[in-house]
C-alpha cells in the first residue's frame, strides 16, 4: 500500500519539479497586434506582417564579462561596417525589468535601391543575450517605430542571476556609425586582399589566317 | 711473402683494364678469336653487334611498310621533318617531288615535342640557332564568385550588364548561376562590381600559365606554313597526275595538321584574352545564414535587415 502511494507521489511531484528547467524557455513574447508567428525555435522567433515587415528575436548565449555596454558597441560597430546608419539610441526596460538599449539604423541594402529601417533592441542576461529586431520598408517606418515600446514592453527576457550585475548593466555610451557609403567590391569582410593575382592584359598575337593551298 | 699479395692484385687490376680498354675497339671476329678473355671480349661485341642489329632492324621496320616496288613507287606520306627540309632533305630534285624513302613515321606528340621534332629538320636548325626573342607570358584567368544578395532577379540583371559594360558575355546563365566572358584586363573592375551586388560569401581567382604551349603552338604553326607552301610549289611542279597526286597527299595532312594547330591556338588565344568569371547568387533572407565572419563573436552576421525582413 505504501509503496503505491510513493509511486502516485512521485509520478505527480516528478512534473512538478521539472517544470522549471523544461518549460522555461528564455525568453516570452506574445504576437503582437498585426504579427503572424513564423517560426518559434528556443532560440529564435520570427514574424511577420501583412506588409512584409519582420519582427524576430534572436538569442545569444551569453559569455563572462558580456555586459550591455560592451555587446551594444560590438552591435553597432559591426552593423556599421555592413553599411547601417545609427540614427538614433535609447535605454529601455524589458516586462521583467531587465536593462536594454534600443538601437535604429537606416540601412539601403548592396545592390538595392530601397532604403530599409532596423531597430535593434538589445538585452544582456547572465546566460544570454538577446535581440529583438525589426525591419521593413523605411516609409512605414512611422508606423512600426511608435510601436517598438510596446512590443519591449511584452517581452520578458530571462537568464538573470541573483543580484546580477550584468542585468543591471551600465547603458553603452552614445554609440555612432561611419556615414553609409558602397564600398567598391561590396565585400563585407574588406577589399580584395593583395595576394590574389592581378589580370594582365595579354599581349594580343595575330591569328594567322588560314591557308588553303592552291591547286 | 705478405707483399707479394698486393703487387699480385694491382697487376690482375693493371691487366683487367688494359684488356677491357682494348676489348672495347676489337672487332667481333677479333675478339672472338681472343683465347683467354672470353667473358669481356665477348661482352663487348655482343654489344655492339646487338646494337647494329636494333639500329638495322629498326630501319627495316621503317622501310618494310614503305618499300616500293622498283618499277612502281607507292604513294607515300611525307613527315613534317622531311617536308621541312624540303627539296634539300628528301624530296628528289628537278621536279620529281617523290621522296625515294619516307621518313620514320612518329606518332604525333602534342606541343613542345611535335614543335622539338620540327626544328630539328632542314632549315629550322638556322632559325632555332638564332637568339629567341623574350615572349610575354601568356595566362588564362579563372575566377569564382559566390554571393548572397538582397534581390536574386535585380541582382542577375546587374551581373549581365556588368559583364556587358566591361566587353564582355554571358555564357551560359540559369537560377542563381552566371558564367561570363570577360576581356582579361577587366576582370579586377567586374569583380569588384559584382562585388558590390551583395555579401561575398566567397572569392577565388585562378592563373594558368600556357606561354609554353602557347609559344610551340605558334612555332607548329610556322613550320607548317612553310611546309605547306614549299609543297604548293611542288605541286606548281609536278609533270605527272601521279607525282601530282602525291604531293597533293602530302599537303592535305599537312594542310589538315595546320588547321588543327590553327583552331587550338585560337581557342588559346580566346581563353588568354576573355576571362572565365563564374558567379553563384544567392539570395538572402530569414530563411538563410548570413555569412560569418572569422571573429570570435559573429553573433552580428546573423542580425539585419536581410535576416528579418520578409520579401
Amino acid at each position: 500500500m505504501r509503496a503505491t502511494i510513493k509511486k502516485i507521489l512521485l509520478a505527480a511531484l516528478l512534473p512538478v519539479a521539472l517544470a522549471p528547467t523544461a518549460g522555461c524557455a528564455s525568453y516570452k513574447l506574445e504576437p503582437p497586434d498585426g504579427f503572424v508567428q513564423v517560426s518559434k525555435w528556443s532560440r529564435e522567433l520570427h514574424l511577420k506582417a501583412q506588409d512584409n515587415v519582420g519582427l524576430s528575436l534572436k538569442v545569444f548565449k551569453n559569455v563572462q564579462g558580456g555586459s550591455l555596454d560592451y555587446w551594444g558597441a560590438d552591435l553597432v560597430k559591426k552593423l556599421g561596417l555592413r553599411g547601417y546608419h545609427l540614427i538614433a539610441q535609447e535605454a529601455v526596460k524589458s516586462k521583467n525589468g531587465v536593462e536594454g538599449t534600443r538601437f535604429d539604423f537606416e540601412y539601403t541594402a548592396e545592390g538595392s535601391d530601397e532604403p530599409k529601417f532596423y531597430v535593434a533592441v538589445l538585452f544582456t542576461t547572465d546566460e544570454w543575450k538577446f535581440v529583438l529586431q525589426l525591419a521593413g520598408n523605411k516609409a512605414l517606418a512611422p508606423t512600426y517605430k511608435a510601436r517598438v515600446a510596446d512590443i519591449v514592453g511584452d517581452l520578458k527576457v530571462r537568464g538573470c542571476k541573483a543580484a546580477s550585475k550584468i542585468c543591471k548593466g551600465p547603458q553603452p555610451p552614445r554609440l555612432s556609425t561611419p556615414p553609409p557609403t558602397v564600398e567598391a567590391g561590396g565585400d563585407a569582410k574588406g577589399p580584395v586582399t593583395p595576394t590574389e593575382a592581378s589580370p594582365t592584359t595579354p599581349t594580343p598575337t595575330p591569328t594567322p589566317a588560314s591557308a588553303t593551298p592552291a591547286g | 711473402m705478405p707483399m707479394k699479395r698486393p703487387l699480385i692484385a694491382a697487376l690482375a687490376l693493371l691487366l683487367l683494364a688494359v684488356g677491357g680498354a682494348g676489348c672495347a675497339k676489337m672487332s667481333p671476329s677479333e675478339s672472338s678469336s681472343y683465347p683467354g678473355g672470353y667473358g669481356e671480349a665477348a661482352g663487348a661485341a655482343d654489344y655492339e653487334s646487338d646494337a647494329e642489329y636494333s639500329k638495322k632492324s629498326y630501319d627495316a621496320m621503317e622501310e618494310a611498310p614503305m618499300a616500293p616496288p622498283a618499277a612502281e613507287p607507292q604513294p607515300t606520306t611525307l613527315s613534317r621533318r622531311e617536308i621541312a627540309a624540303g627539296p634539300a632533305g628528301g624530296l628528289a630534285p628537278g621536279g620529281q617531288g617523290v621522296p625515294e624513302k619516307s621518313a620514320p613515321k612518329r606518332p604525333a606528340t602534342p606541343g613542345k615535342d611535335e614543335a622539338a621534332a620540327d626544328n630539328g629538320g632542314g632549315s629550322e636548325v638556322k632559325e632555332d640557332s638564332e637568339p629567341q626573342k623574350p615572349v610575354a607570358r601568356q595566362i588564362i584567368y579563372t575566377a569564382e564568385m559566390a554571393l548572397s544578395v538582397f534581390n536574386l532577379e535585380d541582382a542577375m540583371q546587374r551581373v549581365e550588364q556588368i559583364a556587358l559594360a566591361a566587353g564582355g558575355y554571358v555564357q551560359s546563365m540559369s537560377a542563381g548561376y552566371y558564367v561570363v566572358r570577360i576581356p582579361a584586363a577587366n576582370l579586377r573592375s567586374v569583380m569588384n562590381g559584382v562585388g558590390g551586388l551583395g555579401l561575398v560569401t566567397s572569392r577565388s581567382l585562378q592563373a594558368r600559365d600556357v606561354t609554353e604551349e602557347y609559344v610551340d603552338l605558334n612555332t607548329r604553326i610556322r613550320v607548317l606554313r612553310e611546309t605547306q607552301l614549299q609543297l604548293i610549289d611542288l605541286l606548281k611542279k609536278a609533270k605527272t597526275v601521279e607525282e601530282a597526286l602525291h604531293v597533293r597527299q602530302a599537303l592535305d595532312q599537312v594542310t589538315m595538321e595546320l588547321e588543327q594547330a590553327l583552331g587550338r591556338l585560337r581557342m588559346l588565344e580566346s581563353l588568354i584574352g576573355f576571362s572565365t568569371l563564374t558567379v553563384r547568387l544567392e539570395e538572402r533572407g530569414p530563411q538563410n545564414r548570413i555569412p560569418s565572419s572569422n571573429d570570435p563573436f559573429p553573433w552580428v552576421d546573423e542580425l539585419g535587415v536581410e535576416a528579418t525582413e520578409w520579401n
